[in-house]
């Protein structure tokens, strides 16, 4: 599930207020009085406490980690945040007109989870010293006692190795050695480039960067140390036709630059006049754009939305916590229930996923998951045919392996591990067709690009998206652009009416850094690469009432 | 260690004063350690006035923010995770000529004080962090009266992990009696906040809370049912209750009908009508260009006319008041944001933090519409200064009423509607109309001549907040807190549900 902003911000009013409140504001103090710079032999010592006073108290298994988030963001265009909130505060103290903004934020602390009678206990906290993990594992402990008296079900952990390990996203130039300056003097060259096209009203852009540096440790006998960046660069243009007497017109344009991990030298190599120049261009023409006339349609999605739609369709519903029951009671279940592996049918035999946590850049990439699995790639789906599942250490057994696939990952110091989707993607066709030739493949259709609103039920069947750029097709050439497009389907129609997936030179590494699960609720970044596909007679909505 | 710890506090004139460590050792049960953790009124004003005094500038603020959390997760009717969480965090806000700097801690502790607000200086003299203000911006409040708010209760503190667990067994317990499979979640919370400021303002606010939610659901899958409640006190949460009802709607939600999709009269439960939600500060702000800022009152999201006090804005059914001391709601007696301005710290992250300066004014019990028409706007405070008048805050504590009688009442009243539990993904779709689209889930019923007669499968909506409230026909009295404010059940015609949808559970 991607989170909305209202969510994002109830769940951060309600729940986690000094959390987001540390990620969002401008560079954060860490405090001195804790360990907060750890030497590799520290951190392995602080470790050891968590686990033998977890031993000591009858724990069969426990582990640490001990995290350190850091982001970056810089921005150029129109800001205040946006929002009431915003809007008041500004006029009171003074109108934030800075033509660009900076923000840095950092949070540290560490967490242990403990099993006792095979059941679960966590407990963190952002002081680390030897005292306060004592102290913190023994409530980790406390807790699963408490549980364990009471639970009737008891967590069987598959096996996995002990490794000794420090990974690392391959990164060339890391993000945060690449002064403020520079980033700064790329994207107003950026914004400057977007508002010189005729009828571009703003330019908004901005770069953000992410470091976690997590380590791990457990009773398992691995100490593994992981740095994870992620890169994010943004690009929206907005065009605006003033008619005298008319209500503005206004279009939004978003590049959807995929977000990547990996270094600055990403941001180096894209073509930022071409991409600034084509969606600049592409959002003064949506002004003019015709309103859709509901019905069914061919559509051609491209990776830039279809990637989404594969989150919300493909990956939620493989995962096999969901599957199981585990968040009926938030994120949903699944329609993919376990007598359906090996045998039904999802999509055509064009349409093969595979769950990944190796690929280069995949925004769920790592060395390692928080279980201390090293990250593997395999099939979900193969000819359309549900093939296999994600799972964890608590998962594996259910589907008879004796194995994780290593799809746990906390995304704090301060959150329980549970089960996250790895990188899932769509393999391209095997044949080397193009997005123009698809297009003049098609005699009637509509093009789809950059996503929009999306909501989908559930156990991932009925589902509506939108998008953010249409193109009308008519005998085989885009004619003009549409908008308000929503389309509308139940997941195994939507897979099987694909019948033409574009060739490997196509296929663009899309992915969110908004995915949603669990109770308290956690953020997962994941990427699905895909390229343009083709889907027959699908339902779509005028969104703006036609 | 400790006589270094004691060496700073006699340094401070802090002598006594709790710091971690001291928590670590003190050797009392969880609860003790909680009660220390978290400081009381005067140890915060101690701290916060030894941060006001390491701050060379006149116009500084400081927010503080303590929180205990815990959770505990069950499904397939057995315990899942579990654990706890400790946070922190000082915020500190400074002006050096006319910019603003902002820092956190996430510990308490002098270094981290004084490193804290040795990095809020170098952020204002910063030219990339420094937040640039208004030689007119208004000045920071002085000491304010705040509501008597009593929202803090022991129990909830001091809830262990075995009477945490005992309630989640007695969930469990309510749904294997009906041969269901139950899915909850429950956690409880007590934390701190204050706000200190150079002028003189100090704020303390000390609160608990404790929530449950669960669904249950017939072993073949094929009904589901959906209860949720919450309360400050720990030894209120009415579990049973929630899990009766859960319960109720789990096994009548079996075997559902299937309806066309179309225009329905719904009966919204609070949950669905709260996630539904009428954008009341939206339509309080008295202006136009509530979207956003972004390109000014031109391209206004909200109707072009200006909303007045005395001018009929809504159906009159509806009366909307705020009341922070309201017994279901106990509610926050000052705001943290720009004298109340919405949106929450971050706002967006970049370039928000400049609505720290107004933090700590005091929220007000306030008739906000009555019978439809405005009775109060939202007055900032230079607007206020401006017409001389008290300046008034966004609505918090709300409390949506109009309608008299349960939930019970409003079904006996009612024809034919589609009962409706809540609703689940809800995604807005064209902001300018102010539709969004969402899925009804976990207990949709026809209700046919004032009963309830039989599960009908789940649908897709496409449809607006605003025809929601305009066609409302009927309300129960408010009677359900989802999240900071207070709700009816509302029955409303023609709802537009624009699909089916094949999913129970």
């Amino acid at each position: 599930m991607e989170i909305s902003r209202r969510q994002f911000l109830r769940y951060c009013g309600v729940t986690t207020v000094t959390l987001t409140t540390v990620r969002e504001w401008p560079l954060s103090a860490v405090a001195e009085v804790s360990a907060r710079t750890l030497l590799v032999t520290d951190w392995k010592e602080l470790a050891d406490i968590a686990l033998e006073t977890a031993r000591r108290m009858g724990a069969s298994y426990a582990d640490i980690r001990i995290v350190r988030s850091r982001r970056e963001t810089i921005a150029v265009g129109p800001g205040g945040g946006g929002g009431l909130g915003a809007f008041f505060a500004e006029e009171e103290a003074g109108r934030d007109q800075r033509p660009t903004r900076v923000a840095r934020s950092e949070s540290l602390g560490f967490g242990v989870r403990v099993l006792y009678n095979g059941t679960w206990g966590f407990s963190a906290s952002p002081m680390i010293t030897s005292d306060e993990i004592r102290r913190i594992t023994a409530e980790a402990v406390a807790i699963a006692r408490a549980n364990a008296a009471i639970n009737t079900a008891r967590v069987r952990l598959a096996p996995v190795k002990a490794y000794r390990e420090i990974w690392q996203t391959p990164i060339v130039k890391n993000p945060f050695d690449v002064s403020v300056e520079e980033k700064i003097a790329l994207l107003v060259r950026v914004d400057e480039l977007g508002r010189k096209v005729k009828g571009v009203a703003r330019v908004a852009t901005s770069l953000a960067f992410v470091h976690e540096h997590k380590r791990f440790a457990s009773t398992e006998g691995s100490y593994i140390e992981q740095h994870i960046y992620h890169t994010l660069p943004q690009l929206t243009v907005t065009a605006m036709r003033r008619d005298v007497g008319a209500r503005p017109e206004v279009a939004t344009r978003n590049a959807f630059i995929p977000p990547q991990s990996i270094g600055y030298e990403y941001v180096e190599q894209l073509k930022w006049e071409e991409i600034t120049e084509q969606i600049a261009q592409e959002a003064v023409e949506m002004l003019s754009a015709k309103e859709v006339q509901p019905g069914r349609y061919t559509l051609l999605i491209a990776p830039s939305n279809l990637y989404l739609t594969i989150h919300e369709t493909i990956g939620h519903s493989t995962e096999l916590d969901r599957v199981l029951g585990y968040e009926a009671n938030f994120a949903g279940t699944s329609f993919l229930t376990l007598d359906k592996l090996g045998k039904y049918r999802v999509g055509s035999k064009i349409v093969n996923f595979v769950a990944d946590r190796t690929m280069p850049g995949g925004l769920a990439t790592v060395g390692y998951d928080d279980d201390g699995v090293p990250a593997q790639r395999w099939h979900v789906i193969r000819e359309g045919i549900l093939v296999g599942y994600q799972t964890t250490r608590e998962l594996a057994h259910v589907v008879r392996e004796n194995f994780s696939r290593g799809c746990s990952y906390a995304d704090s110091w301060s959150s329980m591990p549970i089960p996250r989707m790895p990188n899932v993607w769509l393999e391209p066709g095997k044949d080397r067709l193009s997005p123009e030739e698809l297009i003049a493949d098609t005699k009637e259709g509509i093009l789809i690009e950059g996503r929009g609103s999306y909501s989908i039920d559930q156990q991932r069947l009925n589902f509506q998206f939108g998008g953010n750029a249409f193109w009308e097709i008519k005998n085989g050439k885009k004619v003009g652009l549409l908008r308000n497009v929503v389309y509308q389907s139940y997941t195994p129609e939507f897979w099987n009416s694909c019948d033409a997936i574009c060739g490997q030179e196509y296929w663009i590494n899309q992915g969110t850094p908004g995915d949603g699960k669990g109770e308290p609720q956690q953020t997962n970044s994941v990427s699905h690469g895909c390229a343009m596909a083709r889907f027959r007679n699908i339902t779509v909505f005028n969104s703006g009432g036609v | 260690m400790r006589g270094r710890t004691r060496t700073r506090r006699a340094v401070l004139g802090l002598e006594g004063f709790p710091w971690q460590d001291r928590v670590r050792s003190s050797g009392a049960g969880p609860a003790r350690g909680i009660s220390e953790f978290l400081l009381d009124r005067e140890q915060v004003r101690r701290l916060m006035e030894m941060v006001l005094s390491l701050s060379s500038s006149k116009e500084t603020v400081v927010l503080v923010r303590r929180t205990y959390a815990t959770h505990l997760r069950a499904a397939f009717n057995a315990i899942t995770t579990s654990g706890s969480i400790y946070t922190t965090t000082v915020t500190v806000g400074l002006v050096l000529g006319n910019r603003l700097g902002v820092a956190t801690s996430e510990e308490i502790s002098e270094a981290a004080l004084r490193k804290v607000v040795k990095e809020a200086a170098e952020n204002a003299r910063s030219e990339w962090f420094g937040i640039p203000l208004s030689e007119e911006r208004e000045p920071l409040p002085g000491p304010q009266q705040y509501l008597p708010i009593s929202a803090f209760f022991e129990s909830t503190m001091r809830a262990t992990p075995e009477a945490r667990a005992d309630r989640m067994r007695r969930v469990l317990a309510a749904a294997q009696a009906k041969n269901l499979v139950a899915a909850a979640f429950l956690t409880t919370s007590a934390g701190i906040v204050a706000v200190a400021n150079s002028a003189g303002l100090f704020a303390f606010h000390a609160s608990t809370d404790a929530q449950i939610s669960m669904t249950f659901r017939t072993k073949d899958g094929s009904g589901s049912g959906w209860a949720a409640t919450s309360a400050r006190n720990f030894e209120e949460l009415d579990v049973e209750e929630a899990a009766r009802i859960a319960a109720e709607k789990a096994i009548r939600s079996v075997n559902p009908r299937e309806l066309p999709p179309g225009d329905y009269t719904v009966i919204l439960e609070p949950d669905a009508f709260a996630d539904m939600g009428p954008n009341v500060t939206a339509l309080l702000a008295g202006r136009r260009g509530g979207g956003g800022g972004v390109f000014g009152p031109d391209l206004s999201l909200l109707p072009a006319e200006r909303v007045e006090v005395g001018k009929r804005i809504t159906n009159p059914l509806y009366t909307l008041r705020s009341d922070p001391t309201h017994p279901k709601l106990l509610g926050m007696p000052f705001s943290l944001v720009g004298g109340g301005f919405g949106g929450g710290f971050g706002g967006g992250g970049l370039g928000a933090g400049v609505a720290l300066l107004q933090a700590g004014r005091p929220t007000r019990k306030l008739t906000w519409i009555e019978k439809g028409i405005v009775r109060n706007l939202i007055l900032s405070p230079a607007q206020a200064r401006r017409e001389n008048r008290e300046p008034t805050p966004v609505p918090t504590s709300l409390i949506i009423e109009g309608g008299e009688g349960t939930l019970e009442d409003l079904i006996r009243k009612t024809d034919r509607a589609l009962l409706v539990t809540r609703f689940w993904y809800i995604r807005a779709l064209n902001p300018i109309l102010g539709t969004s689209t969402g899925l009804t889930r976990d207990g949709l019923f026809l209700v046919e001549n004032g009963e309830i007669t039989y599960p009908v499968k789940n649908f897709r909506f496409n449809e607006s907040w605003r025809t929601v409230v305009e066609n409302t026909e009927a309300m129960t009295a408010p009677y359900k807190r989802v999240r900071e404010a207070l709700y009816p059940a509302v029955r409303t015609r023609a709802f537009t549900f624009s699909s089916g949808s094949d999913a129970i559970e």
